[in-house]
């Protein structure tokens, strides 16, 4: 499967062998955490629709990710991630743990069935986490389902027994519920099926047995674009009614177009200048906390993001529940980073010479200007303070093979942050993702996953931010905003405020007057 | 009156309304024309603004990149020197994607991309102006506005150098978007030949729309409006040009709007008007009313004077000169009254001393024969044939006082007639041969011509007789001895015509018509009851009498009775 990326997204598991698998557990990791986390965190009881062949046409403005789209639409665990909450029932309609957190035992909701009609039952429940268990994606996507030590499904219970008690371990359990077939793709619980899939377009019927209701629309198409301007272009020719993602620089432009509404939301990645701690340079602390106060990030949000986005204080998604704001961070400070810097330069400078400036050189993708620039404002701000950062322009494939080389001394990337702290361990210690070779907040890391009462989940994540801000692996720059643009032919209603559009997508349906048009004459036409 | 009313109409409407409507649509066109040019000068400020604006936008970056060509052309500056200046200024310049510096062979010297640079060196044969090479808008990956322009370091002659600089032109989307004219108006930017750059509606750019077909792109004029449709609605459109770049500014707004302010205007100016004229019109009815309403009492109470009514007096309010007219009239009308009271008492005396004298002159002389006859009768009583002559006179004087006071009483109550089929001839036949005699008394011809189709009428042979009698008298009396009187009869349509014709003196004119009034005569003697009952008699006959009379030349009077069919038998019975 061939994949482009608009930012680089690095490894969460450094098992993957080659660029390519990788690159499928970024995407499916960014695009499906969010994507599948939040449609699926959709809590809404279903509205009573209105019952005409409706058909939703989808504009990706990225070649390769309708795969995951479709994923986050078909697919349902045990339970969703919410974005601002934090676990909400699906399959699974309740849960509890059980000697000493060590199990977990999930009711299964009666009368869930599969895209086929086939009942999920406690048993194909087990089938499908077991499998999940043995999948090398999945675990690439989901590292702690590694934790499970097995699956015991009852009558109408399945109990998870996690071979040590871990609250980490059990954000990992949201991985979909499949019905495996030999020599046909699995089949999912959610409120739409594939019905064909190519390059250009993947369509997708509403389910009949979706436990929820059956979708207002009968028919999602999700068509793949090769940039922006061409899935944007199609949204104003009217073919397409849904663009999944609007350029933050046009997004004013679009939303002053009458017959599109526009949902923005903060994207949860983070941007950063990923260390390479192996780098002598980088090895110790010193260097990369003085880098971290030379860029004022507050700045950074308003001339790269023209103030769409949040200063990051660290890699934890600010809408997460278990966020905390009152934790230390790097105020901009760009004369104590010099002062912090002559003296790096001093204790690293060889023998009775002078002490060279120091240099390094950055990966940056090409041809994104947001990262262009945010490279550039970078070079300058570190030039102030006495640092010369080279940029190097690099593919995105290069780019992600020198991190799993660890043939690189910086790095500009975005980050995937959700779900909450459970992403924090798989993204940054060592032993899950040994791509970054960062090894400084191991020991805090490990006291998260060991963490089983929810306060010690807290105090645990605290002190691995504390780590983070005292050996920092990267800066942690900002969160941007992103918007999705949507016909007002389509009613996306009820909202949850500040949550992803995509979300309510299941149950999205005709404007009244296009469904009394729709009623009368049959679905609307897809090219005006 | 209804002229009068007409009148006063139109005076009012002359005087107050039609001055009041002209002056109103005077004002309404003159409102009009003002407020449509001043939207129109509002709307081509608006779009001269944005010109102005977007001018000034293009012009200050044309500068800043002719400055960046200055910095690097006269200093020398190493390539990393000017890389870094170029990085710097795209950082500090954000409508500034890229700047390059090219060699003459265009060769990328410097640039502020951290790739490799996108902009080229502009071709031969683009755009040149003032030095600077100005590319077309494109729209990028993102669908936004951008632009490419390149300048030379202003002291390079022998190799042509180029900085490069890629513009992003959301600045200009932004600004043409903040032009708002009204609620509805919007500018939009195109090129000469119609390809639109900026709109608020961005669909129509990302579809290449073209609006070569508007009219003010085909009209090379500068400011003046053009009037267009969107959809069904006329949509006021100026323009604005910027040479510099070939590009114009068009400000449209639907004319709805953009005149709402002077329809706005024009309905309260016409609802002003409109009040003003009800109020005068209102006042004049009024007023008018008034004016007509008095002088109408005054023209009942003329009428009911001329109809007699001489007690009907007016009452005017007020204190101007109708009142004073219609106090006048009522001064008039009492006149008027004592005038007629006076009259009556003047008349009734006169008519008492008429009768009185006709009476006595008509009466002394039979009672003077009669008291003769009597003398004569005592002084000669012995002879029995005058006593017998005396007799006969004191018996026709007699009569003849009888007839007298039968007249009188005739006069004041209905003559009692009998009404029998009477053969017209005959009757009128007997009464002319009876009255042969006296003509020849009178030395008079009289003569009777009788038409033997004249049949029957309805009638009183002693009342025919009375009027014929008096009729063939009467022309004795006014005929002179030697003269002639003819009595005919003829038939006309459904009556019988009976005239008596004289040759004697005739009758003035102006007493015609009183002369069958009673007590009215043109003889020294008698009462001049004679014609009054004849009309009496011949009314109670269901006939009527006329006269035509010529002084000097004699008179006619005609009789007509309505014609019936003759009796089946005998039906005439002797009087």
């Amino acid at each position: 499967m061939r994949a482009r990326c608009t930012s680089p997204r690095l490894p969460v598991a450094l098992r993957t062998r080659n660029a390519r698998r990788w690159l499928q557990v970024s995407f499916v990791f960014g695009l499906g955490a969010v994507g599948l986390g939040l449609v699926l965190g959709c809590s809404h009881s279903a509205p009573p629709g209105v019952r005409s062949s409706t058909v939703l046409r989808i504009g990706m403005p990225q070649l390769g990710l309708a795969t995951y789209l479709a994923i986050s639409l078909k697919s349902e665990g045990l339970f969703a991630h919410g974005v601002e909450t934090d676990r909400e029932p699906r399959l699974a309609e309740r849960w509890e743990s059980l000697d000493g957190g060590r199990t977990i035992r999930f009711h299964i909701r009666g009368g869930v069935k599969f895209s086929d009609g086939t009942p999920v039952t406690p048993e194909l429940v087990k089938q499908s986490l077991e499998a999940s268990v043995a999948d090398p994606v999945q675990t690439s996507q989901y590292p702690m389902l590694r934790s499970i030590a097995g699956v015991v499904a009852r009558q109408t219970t399945v109990d998870v027994a996690l071979a040590q008690a871990s609250a980490l371990a059990f954000d990992d359990l949201v991985v979909p519920i499949e019905l495996r077939r030999p020599g046909k793709p699995p089949l999912s619980t959610g409120p739409f099926a594939v019905a064909s899939e190519s390059p250009d377009l993947t369509t997708m019927r509403a389910s009949l047995h979706y436990y929820k209701g059956r979708p207002s629309m009968d028919e999602v198409e999700i068509r793949s674009y090769p940039n922006v301007r061409a899935a944007w272009t199609a949204m104003m020719r009217d073919e397409i009614d849904f663009l999944y993602e609007v350029p933050w620089d046009a997004r004013e432009f679009v939303a002053q177009d009458p017959g599109v509404q526009v949902y923005s939301f903060l994207r949860p990645y983070v941007y950063v200048l990923l260390f390479n701690t192996q780098r002598p340079v980088f090895a110790r602390p010193e260097l990369r906390v003085a880098l971290s106060a030379a860029v004022d990030r507050e700045q950074l949000v308003r001339t790269t993001l023209a103030g769409r986005g949040t200063a990051a204080k660290g890699p934890v998604f600010p809408r997460v529940a278990r966020y905390q704001a009152d934790l230390p961070w790097f105020p901009y400070d760009p004369a104590g980073a010099r002062r912090q810097i002559e003296q790096v330069e001093q204790q690293t400078r060889s023998g009775s010479g002078p002490a060279r400036p120091i240099r390094f050189r950055c990966l940056v993708v090409d041809e994104r200007a947001p990262f262009e620039h945010l490279a550039l404002v970078l070079q300058r701000a570190f030039r102030e303070v006495g640092v010369e950062m080279e940029l190097h322009p690099v593919t995105l494939k290069t780019l992600v093979a020198s991190v799993e080389s660890g043939n690189f001394d910086v790095a500009l990337a975005d980050l995937p942050a959700v779900p909450g702290l459970s992403r924090l361990y798989s993204v940054w210690h060592s032993s899950i993702n040994p791509v970054f070779r960062y090894r400084g907040a191991d020991a805090e890391l490990d006291r998260l996953r060991g963490a089983t009462t929810e306060e010690a989940l807290r105090a645990a994540g605290m002190d691995a931010q504390r780590a983070f801000h005292r050996d920092p692996p990267a800066i942690f720059l900002f969160w941007s905003e992103t918007a999705r643009a949507l016909s007002r032919r389509f009613d996306p209603t009820p909202l949850e405020p500040g949550r992803d559009v995509v979300a309510s997508l299941w149950h999205w349906r005709l404007a009244q007057s296009d469904a009394r048009r729709s009623r009368v004459d049959g679905p609307a036409p897809r090219t005006p | 009156m209804k002229r009068l009313t007409g009148r006063i109409i139109l005076l009012v409407g002359m005087a107050a309304a039609a001055p009041l409507l002209l002056y109103g649509l005077v004002s309404v066109s003159s409102l009009r024309a003002a407020m449509r040019e001043s939207a129109i000068a509002a709307n081509l400020a608006a779009a001269e603004r944005a010109a102005e604006q977007i001018d000034l936008y293009v012009k200050t970056n044309v500068r800043i990149l002719q400055s960046i060509a200055a910095d690097l052309a006269g200093t020398d500056l190493s390539l990393t020197q000017q890389d870094r200046i170029l990085k710097n200024h795209v950082i500090d310049f954000p409508e500034f994607r890229e700047i390059t510096h090219f060699d003459s062979r265009g060769v990328t010297l410097a640039t502020s991309r951290v790739g490799r640079a996108r902009v080229r060196p502009p071709a031969s044969g683009q755009v040149f102006a003032d030095e600077v090479h100005l590319s077309a808008i494109t729209l990028d990956d993102d669908l936004l506005p951008t632009m490419t322009m390149a300048v030379r370091p202003a002291e390079q002659v022998t190799e042509t150098r180029y900085v490069v600089g890629e513009l992003s032109l959301i600045e200009m989307w932004r600004l043409v978007d903040r032009v708002r004219v009204g609620n509805e108006g919007f500018a939009m930017v195109a090129t000469r030949d119609g390809r639109l750059i900026a709109d608020r509606d961005k669909r129509r750019i990302a579809r290449g729309v073209s609006i070569a077909a508007h009219p003010l792109l085909q009209n090379t004029g500068d400011g003046a409006p053009a009037s267009t449709f969107t959809g069904a609605r006329r949509t006021l459109a100026v323009k604005a040009a910027i040479p510099a770049y070939g590009w114009i500014v068009l400000v449209e707004q639907p004319e709805d709007e953009a005149f709402a302010v002077a329809r706005e205007l024009e309905w309260q100016l016409m609802i002003a008007i409109g009040l003003a004229l009800l109020t005068t019109v209102t006042v004049g009815y009024l007023w008018g009313r008034n004016f007509i309403g008095r002088i109408a009492l005054l023209i009942a109470g003329t009428r009911a004077l001329a109809e007699g009514r001489l007690r009907e007096r007016v009452t005017l309010q007020g204190e101007d000169e109708l009142r004073q007219l219609g106090d006048s009239f009522n001064t008039m009308a009492d006149r008027l009254v004592e005038l007629q009271d006076n009259a009556r008492k003047q008349e009734r005396t006169a008519m008492f001393g008429r009768i009185a004298v006709g009476l006595v002159h008509d009466l002394s002389h039979p009672i003077q024969n009669i008291s003769n006859s009597c003398g004569l009768i005592l002084k000669m009583s012995d002879d029995p044939e005058y006593r017998q002559t005396f007799r006969r006179t004191v018996d026709r004087e007699v009569a003849l006082i009888k007839r007298m006071l039968e007249d009188l009483r005739n006069l004041a109550r209905p003559i009692p007639l009998e009404h029998f089929p009477i053969d017209a001839n005959r009757a009128i036949g007997e009464i002319v041969e009876s009255m042969r005699s006296s003509a020849d008394v009178c030395g008079v011809t009289l003569e009777a011509s009788l038409d033997p189709e004249t049949g029957f009428i309805e009638g009183d042979r002693f009342g025919l007789s009375r009027v014929l009698r008096n009729l063939i008298l009467n022309a004795f009396q006014a005929t002179l001895p030697g003269g002639g009187v003819s009595v005919s009869t003829e038939r006309t349509d459904g009556h019988v015509r009976i005239a008596v014709r004289d040759t004697g003196c005739g009758i003035p004119a102006e007493r015609l018509r009183a002369i069958f009034e009673d007590f009215e005569t043109t003889k020294r003697r008698g009462l001049g009851l004679g014609l009054a009952i004849s009309r009496k008699i011949v009314e109670q006959l269901d006939g009527r009498i006329s006269v035509e009379s010529e002084v000097g030349k004699g008179s006619r009077f005609v009789v007509e009775f309505p014609r019936i069919d003759p009796p089946a038998a005998n039906p005439e019975r002797p009087a």
